[in-house]
């Protein structure tokens, strides 16, 4: 949508261009106006919109804010540009300046804004975290998968690292780890203790318990007994990482 | 927690009926290997893995297929998330007609209310232009008791201030969350984010209120002294404006997703439109605009539209078109403050559950290395756009001039900027719904959208149809 819509104020800043005087005439001066009102358009179901969600969306939450600001507020240089430029320049002449800038937003967008439409937050914060501590190697998910990384980040081979079998494995480990904090948690509230632990927005569903259980530690008595010792599962849930 | 326990843990098994489901836990199959997992649990991690939106049974990512079954798939989880939305929208008409009424101002325009009244301001400098060049020639148009350079600099400084605004939101939420990193403390650093980001948002609409107020009394004793007074309030307003940006995207995008949960469907497949139904609120800032200062020059200028416009006409329709939306942010102030207490709560639960307490350097550090092409990016194609936002907007009224030559009438502008607005709407709701279309939104396999724009092309067909003739 962006690239479309840089693209289109372009041709629709072009045309008019090179051939000022047609269609600031009366005969062509419906033509202009409609692509007038096009550009408009186009301008607000492509990079308007898109600027303002992807400014937000590809960062990792911590610096959400910042980057989005950041952004704006280089946006709003552009718009500062406008305002110097259309004072200094005669009618015709911005027409024929104007598009380049759609131009150079086609092809910037093309080449470095990733597309991270249908992958959720979560997921890239999952990415962040592995970041975040050094690892960028071991993560293997959706995050980095050529649709949602950049013409340029695909070229730096940002996504060779994309392993859905790999994945897999990891999520069900990070689901583990879930499932121990919920079980710590059990444990510290069946004593008394307040856990703090976020009951009301919890949706685990029981049926993994068994699993978990059953895995946790490779000794099977283990098994009715998980939550009065939940250290044993600690321990088991870092043999099971060491493999 | 019951399907957890059991029945082994409370002595002695009580005889039962043959396990039929195959679920009872106390006689469920466990297999021969403990670390293989039986097909119930197998279908229940993948279902929390394999989320039916973005892979398919087998747990392929939709990205992973080949062009035709990806087209295919994402189709068909598309048309079943639409259906499901309007069997629910039909749902809640039937038992209350108004409630998607009540659903929609709750939730997008509440969101976006600070960016309608930002819309409005911001686009009113623009459209009252004319009017004051039409009413106070000697000053707006001729330059000569006023300043050229005060004059042009109405343009200029609304945009300064817009930038002081942003960096200052930028700055501000650096300190706090720097704050809360060298404290070290997840609570202190929640309460500190927490009142950092509520604090962001009622000093955004201080600021703009003050700044509106300063805009509706602006006055000089002579007409350049009131033009100076006219910037600076606009300068000042142009700070809180900044703000609102980051607050609207951000606090849009994650107060509306539970990050914290283990499937986040919802964000995935509208986290655009979350947030873009907010940002559009602008547009109806700008028709609002519109929409009013026509009616107020109708109503100061004796139901006529046509030059001469009195001086006292202008006076009224300028003052009272900022004095609206002063009520309209002084009731933001007080809705941020009394209403919106918690304004990042979900986002701090979702923070602690990562671990993340907040802003470091060493995250800031780690993003110019790791995402500085995407700031190049989204910086650089911001600057672009707005280059054809605001210079369209600006140099709307120089357009007009070309479209219909000879015209002293403030309202043929108007009216057509009405238009104009009007248009953009269009693709401002246009955007919001395609915009988490995963073939739609940046590049590559835009043919689907293209097939949409070809509703333009028939539409630029009418329009040489003289239908739109004003």
């Amino acid at each position: 949508m962006m690239a479309i819509g840089f693209a289109c104020d372009f041709i629709l800043f072009t045309i008019p261009a090179f051939n000022y005087k047609y269609y600031s005439s009366a005969k062509g001066i419906h033509k202009f106006q409609a692509m007038y009102f096009l550009s408009s358009f186009f301008n607000q179901f492509g990079p308007n919109s898109v600027t303002f969600i992807c400014a937000a969306e590809v960062y990792p939450t911590p610096i959400r804010a910042t980057a989005h600001g950041l952004s704006a507020a280089v946006g709003k240089l552009g718009a500062l540009t406008a305002a110097i430029m259309y004072n200094y320049l005669s009618t015709p002449s911005i027409f024929k300046v104007v598009p380049w800038f759609g131009l150079v937003g086609a092809i910037l967008t093309m080449t470095l804004m990733p597309d991270t439409t249908g992958l959720d937050l979560k997921e890239q914060e999952r990415r962040w975290h592995f970041i975040r501590e050094g690892r960028e190697h071991e993560y293997h998910g959706i995050a980095i998968h050529k649709q949602h990384l950049s013409l340029l980040e695909r070229f730096q081979g940002k996504g060779k690292g994309y392993d859905p079998k790999l994945d897999y494995e990891q999520k069900v480990e990070e689901i583990r780890g879930e499932w121990l904090e919920r079980e710590r948690a059990k444990a510290e509230e069946k004593e008394g203790g307040d856990s703090g632990f976020d009951w009301e927005h919890d949706d685990w569903n029981e049926d993994l318990d068994t699993y978990f259980t059953r895995t946790a530690s490779n000794s099977p008595e283990l098994e009715g007994k998980e939550k009065a010792t939940p250290i044993a599962d600690e321990n088991g849930l870092s043999e099971k990482r060491n493999v | 927690m019951a399907a957890a326990d059991s029945v082994r843990d409370y002595g002695l098994a009580v005889p039962h009926g043959p396990n039929l489901t195959g679920e009872h836990v106390a006689t469920a199959d466990i297999p021969e290997n403990p670390g293989l997992m039986t097909a119930k649990e197998q279908s229940v991690l993948n279902s929390i893995i394999y989320p039916p939106d973005i892979y398919t049974e087998d747990g392929v990512y939709w990205a992973d297929l080949p062009i035709g079954q990806r087209i295919a798939f994402v189709n068909k989880v598309n048309n079943a998330e639409a259906r499901k939305e309007l069997i629910a929208i039909g749902r809640t008409i039937k038992a209350d007609p108004l409630a998607p009424v009540g659903y929609y101002l709750k939730n997008m325009v509440l969101p976006g209310a600070g960016l309608l009244l930002e819309g409005y301001v911001l686009f009113s400098i623009g459209n009252i232009k004319p009017l004051f060049q039409a009413v106070f020639k000697s000053c707006w148009k001729t330059y000569q008791v006023c300043d050229k350079t005060w004059i042009q600099a109405v343009d200029y400084l609304e945009v300064s201030g817009i930038i002081i605004g942003k960096s200052n939101t930028t700055f501000l939420f650096s300190r706090m969350f720097f704050f809360d990193h060298l404290s070290g403390q997840v609570l202190v650093g929640i309460l500190g984010d927490w009142l950092g980001r509520r604090w962001g948002l009622i000093q955004d609409a201080t600021i703009m209120f003050i700044g509106l107020v300063m805009l509706t009394a602006s006055w000089g004793v002579t007409l350049n002294g009131w033009v100076i007074c006219y910037v600076l309030s606009l300068l000042f307003y142009g700070v809180g404006v900044g703000g609102e940006y980051p607050m609207t995207a951000t606090s849009g995008m994650e107060n509306a997703v539970g990050s914290g949960k283990v499937s986040t469907s919802e964000d995935r497949l509208h986290r655009g439109r979350k947030v873009t139904s907010a940002f559009l609120m602008q547009g109806w800032g700008q028709f609002l605009n519109q929409a009013l200062l026509i009616l107020l020059l109708l109503i100061f200028h004796h139901g006529s539209g046509e030059p001469p416009y009195s001086k006292v006409a202008a006076q009224w329709t300028f003052r009272v078109s900022f004095a609206i939306p002063a009520a309209g942010t002084l009731w933001l102030v007080y809705y941020r403050t009394y209403k919106m207490k918690s304004a990042s709560k979900q986002l701090m639960a979702a923070k602690k559950k990562q671990k993340v307490t907040g802003y470091d350097v060493q995250s800031l550090k780690l993003t110019f290395t790791y995402f500085g092409p995407r700031l190049i990016a989204t910086a650089g194609t911001w600057y672009m756009n707005d280059v054809f936002f605001y210079g369209n907007k600006l140099f709307q009224n120089d357009f007009i001039a070309v479209l219909v030559p000879g015209n002293t009438s403030v309202m043929v502008g108007w009216l057509y900027s009405f238009l104009n607005v009007g248009v953009s709407l269009c693709g401002y709701y246009l955007a919001s719904f395609l915009i988490d279309h995963k073939f739609c939104k940046r590049d590559g396999h835009f043919i689907f959208c293209l097939g949409n724009s070809d509703i333009f092309c028939r539409w630029s067909q009418i329009y040489d149809g003289d239908w739109f003739r004003l």
